[in-house]
């Protein structure tokens, strides 16, 4: 892609190795996170238009789109004459959309695309620690990938003619037991998390050799930017929480064809332990998800404040605090297992202390604008976008940490109101941000700023509009992953599908974006935001050499570098 | 062994253990319910129990349930007014409807769940497999008492009623 080309025009010694080679065997860390970088992008589209379909059959109720005779229908992918099936084909709609979004579009960009392009340059080292690794690690995530979209064309049952796992993301036996999906579906669930799983494992193993030998002399860890922080926390996090989801989905595995009874009562099994192993993995998963965004953030919002970000130190131990109280506030999401007293008022209490250090994030961001001369550039304005929007859901979660609160509003959309906040939002906004802060030093060309802010202001109305009627139909009691609603219901779910055409303006508005910026081909420049870009990746060309430090970069300024 | 390598060995290490601790987990979270009642988990009682009488009466409700298994089963009185510490005694009554002879197991549970270390049963045929020959009924006594330090539990001292539910199976291989 743009890459190739651009990178051809320098004058040092690098020469890229042919097509094939480069884009399918590559083990250069730039490359590598290029390939993440537009894998995330068509999954962020495909998992969008599912979304496109749950968004316009809840535009009214009864079955409109997930009925004969529909468009979706004339796509023959599901079959939508029986109602019975078409309303199961809704629920495999929304688990996929849960799964794609999350595996194979957040973690990809963020982990996989900017950890894999940006660590290693900021923290003065010439590639990641096992580059072939890191080639494996990517195609790991392909085959899973493929295995997904296979599995939501599969039978998956009780009924005849009911394809693809409908249980939800969180897969809760027996719904994903041989009882409430007999079919294949759910075991190619299953072997596509192993595959993604051993994918980020690997990855986070990476990582951390990679951040913890390979620092340029100098480059202490209380040194090292922020976002080479946030993706060690996120990379311990993953390597810690994913052998637990992978154990249970094995156990889900071995109970669905080995007969086994881990979760199966027949046999002395609990389902309610399946729900503990899940989100002992899946808490953290979402910090995983919003870590390395905050890293992003942090970088952007110093940059355009022109100062140091204030507070580093207290920063970078407010993702690990994050990180490590993620691992001990799971049950937070199972309130209505119906736990004793006590537990609950642990996990409460448990739950709402991680607003303390994702307070000192936050008030450090705007501490750090506080005062500065800041310049509201494209970045900027999707990093400010994520401040608000992110604390806008931090809030909901404060809520919706009381445990009795979350009894009348478990599984409700306000539930969806708020981790599309912090995820929808705030994740993919961080990813945006990302996007642009970096697309100059990545590509080597200039996206034309006009188009970028036109992309926010879209994408920020849009998202705002879809999510917010969303609490006032969960404070309502309207349920989550449910095909058709009661008549009074209709105002704000048609609120929220306006949005979200309004969204998929924005999303094209990006696509031409990106066009129109491989087409106009604007150089760019080693460093186009000024002095405010400290980090060492604006100390190298634009894009970056084939292979940068082969002098290692010495860091003396405590403060310069981050 | 290079510094690389030694420390992927530890990280390969982390995650092989996090992989053995969900597998630990499905043991020790058995045995966790068993010692705390967790998630209504019923108490087993020791045979020799002093009774200490309380003025306290709970009803307590049986549900009886079947999952794919021919039986049926029945309670002979859905609520029992039980006096909190004394011993009290139900009967089930369980019929094999076809004509095979079958080994079901019946898994118990109490609601609310925090009432589950409390309730304690002296005598129950859910603690091991039942196999009934075709068309054969049978009745099952099931003695317990309700331990009088669930008036010392927040969570259980001011409930009026609990309920003991029981489904249930075809056995499955062999058992714990």
């Amino acid at each position: 892609m743009a890459t190739a080309a651009a990178s051809h025009g320098h004058d040092d010694h690098d020469h890229t190795p042919g097509f094939l080679d480069r884009w399918f065997f590559t083990t250069n860390h730039k490359d590598i996170g290029t390939l993440y970088l537009i894998f995330a992008i068509f999954a962020g589209l495909v998992g969008g238009a599912f979304s496109g379909f749950i968004r316009w059959e809840l535009y009214e109720p009864g079955l409109q789109v997930f009925a004969k005779g529909s468009m979706l229908d004339s796509l023959g992918l599901f079959d939508l004459a029986n109602p019975d099936n078409a309303k199961h084909a809704f629920n495999s709609v929304v688990t996929a959309h849960a799964i794609l979004m999350i595996f194979f579009m957040v973690m990809p960009a963020m982990i996989g695309g900017f950890g894999n392009w940006f660590v290693p340059i900021m923290i003065g080292s010439p590639d990641m620690a096992f580059p072939r690794l890191n080639n494996i690690s990517f195609w790991l995530l392909i085959a899973s990938f493929i295995l997904l979209v296979v599995s939501v064309l599969t039978p998956s049952g009780p009924g005849a003619g009911q394809h693809g796992f409908a249980g939800g993301w969180t897969m809760y036996p027996p719904m994903s037991a041989h009882t409430g999906s007999p079919g294949p579906a759910m075991d190619l669930v299953v072997f596509s998390f192993h595959l993604s799983g051993a994918s980020s494992i690997l990855g986070a193993i990476n990582f951390i050799t990679t951040i913890f030998n390979m620092r340029a002399p100098g480059m202490t860890l209380h040194r090292m930017p922020l976002f080479a922080w946030s993706v060690l926390v996120t990379a311990f996090l993953l390597l810690l929480s994913l052998p637990v989801f992978a154990g249970a989905i094995t156990m889900l595995l071995t109970d669905r064809n080995f007969g086994t009874s881990f979760f199966d009562p027949a046999g002395g099994g609990d389902p309610i332990m399946y729900q503990h192993l899940f989100w002992f993995f899946g808490h953290p998963e979402v910090y995983i998800l919003i870590l390395p965004g905050f890293g992003i953030i942090s970088h952007i919002v110093s940059t355009f404040s022109k100062k140091p970000v204030f507070g580093y130190l207290a920063m970078a131990y407010a993702m690990v605090a994050i990180g490590v109280v993620g691992f001990i506030v799971w049950a937070h999401h199972m309130y209505t297992v119906g736990m004793s007293f006590d537990l609950r008022a642990y996990f409460v209490l448990a739950t709402m202390v991680i607003a303390v250090p994702t307070g000192v994030k936050i008030f450090s961001w705007i501490a750090t604008m506080w005062g500065g001369s800041i310049t509201f550039t494209v970045p900027m304005l999707w990093a400010i976008g994520f401040i608000f929007l992110f604390t806008v859901g931090g809030v909901t979660g404060v809520v919706l940490s009381n445990a009795p609160i979350d009894y009348t509003l478990h599984d409700t959309y306000y539930v969806v109101a708020h981790f599309h906040y912090v995820l929808s939002l705030g994740a993919v906004f961080a990813i945006f941000a990302g996007f642009y802060y970096w697309f100059e030093k990545m590509f080597g060309i200039k996206y034309n700023g006009f188009l970028g802010g036109l992309h926010f202001w879209i994408m920020f109305i849009g998202v705002n509009i879809i999510f917010f009627p969303q609490h006032f139909l969960g404070l309502q009691g309207m349920p989550r992953r449910y095909v058709d609603y009661p008549v009074g219901f209709t105002f704000w779910n048609q609120v929220s599908s306006i949005g979200y055409a309004i969204t998929l303006v924005g999303v094209i508005v990006f696509l031409i974006m990106c066009v129109e910026a491989m087409i106009a081909r604007r150089k760019g420049v080693a460093n186009p935001w000024g002095e405010g870009a400290t980090t060492l990746e604006w100390t190298l060309s634009s894009p970056p050499p084939y292979h940068q430090f082969s002098e290692l970069p010495v860091i003396k300024d405590e403060d310069e570098h981050h | 062994m290079t510094k690389n390598g030694r420390l992927v060995l530890w990280l390969v290490l982390g995650t092989v253990a996090m992989g053995g601790l969900a597998f630990a987990s499905v043991p020790l979270y058995r045995v966790f319910c068993q010692m705390t009642g967790f998630n209504g988990t019923i108490g087993k009682a020791a045979t020799e129990v002093k009774e200490v009488e309380t003025d306290r009466i709970i009803e307590v409700r049986f549900d009886t349930n079947t999952n794919g298994v021919p039986f049926k089963f029945k309670v002979d009185k859905p609520v029992q007014r039980t006096r909190v510490g004394r011993t009290a005694m139900m009967s089930f009554t369980v019929t094999n409807e076809s004509d095979r002879p079958i080994t079901g197991r019946a898994v118990f549970n109490v609601l609310p769940e925090p009432m589950g270390p409390y309730f304690r049963k002296l005598q129950c045929f859910c603690y091991e497999n039942q196999t009934l020959q075709p068309g054969e009924t049978r009745d099952f006594p099931m003695v317990y008492f309700l331990d009088p330090e669930l008036l010392k539990n927040i969570d259980t001292r001011n409930l009026t009623d609990i309920t003991l539910s029981y489904t249930f199976y075809e056995a499955k291989g062999d058992e714990k």
